[in-house]
């Protein structure tokens, strides 16, 4: 049973990275929420955090424009 | 040893007769006969239909000497014919099975090599006669053999195929496995 939670999270997590590497905005919110509803939001967050550090800057328009700015406003915010 | 040896007639007699039933005190209920001084229950009359079974299993022991004499029409004398090459299929089948039975057995070492020979022997001729016989077939017989044996193939492959594609599965779900125990690890999350 654990073993078919993991494997969908972790095929919800490479279907957002997808979804984000091709800039597909429509699929990227589906699969944020798929993901927030699965391992809540501290995980789905985390994990755009990751996502996005890793390839700020290479010309993905949604991490560079997009989700930089997202992860900034949620470290204002925190702190 | 069969029935005839193990009894005298006038028992084998009384035992299908039925005539010396033995019933149970109690409730009358059937358990044995009574034949020429010995009781027969169920389990020694099962030991006795065993032992029959092996008898018609020695009966059909491999004939050696058909096989080389179709080894030899097979090689020299112009070849097999269908029944002639599935007589041979099945007697190598035998003797091999045979052969393994056998191998704890005593033999000389000349036996030995004579039997593997033959056996090793037995199936190029097999192998040459099948050949031939296709060989002699019409275009369109000799096309059919083909697609059977396409299909044959086809089937062993898709097999092969349904095993890969299983261990596939397999591979991907254990690497999403890990993909996803390496966050779950850092976001400290259970399931």
């Amino acid at each position: 049973m654990n073993k078919d939670k993991r494997v969908l999270i972790a095929e919800t997590m490479k279907n957002l990275q997808e979804a984000v590497f091709n800039s597909n905005l429509a699929l990227m919110f589906q699969y944020e929420q798929e993901l927030c509803d699965l391992v809540g939001e501290g995980f789905s967050m985390g994990f755009l955090k990751d996502l996005t550090q890793a390839n700020k800057g290479k010309g993905n328009i949604v991490i560079d424009v997009y989700l930089s700015k997202v992860i900034e406003g949620v470290k204002k915010n925190k702190g | 040893m069969s029935l005839n040896k193990a009894f005298s007639e006038e028992e084998i007699t009384r035992l299908f007769s039925g005539e010396m039933v033995v019933k149970n005190g109690s409730n009358g209920e059937k358990i044995g006969f009574f034949a020429g001084g010995s009781f027969l229950d169920d389990t020694k009359i099962e030991k006795f239909n065993e032992q029959l079974k092996g008898e018609k299993k020695m009966s059909k022991k491999v004939n050696w000497e058909r096989i080389n004499e179709l080894i030899e029409k097979a090689l020299n004398d112009g070849g097999l014919d269908k029944a002639e090459i599935d007589e041979l299929k099945d007697l190598l089948r035998r003797a091999e099975e045979e052969r393994k039975q056998k191998k704890t057995e005593k033999e000389s070492l000349s036996e030995r090599i004579d039997l593997s020979m033959t056996l090793v022997l037995g199936k190029k001729a097999l192998e040459q006669a099948e050949k031939r016989f296709f060989e002699s077939l019409p275009l369109k017989e000799r096309l059919k053999v083909l697609k059977e044996k396409a299909n044959k193939v086809e089937k062993s492959l898709s097999k092969v195929n349904a095993k890969m594609k299983h261990l596939e599965k397999e591979r991907e779900e254990r690497e999403l496995q890990e993909f996803y125990e390496q966050y779950a690890k850092k976001f400290n999350h259970k399931l």
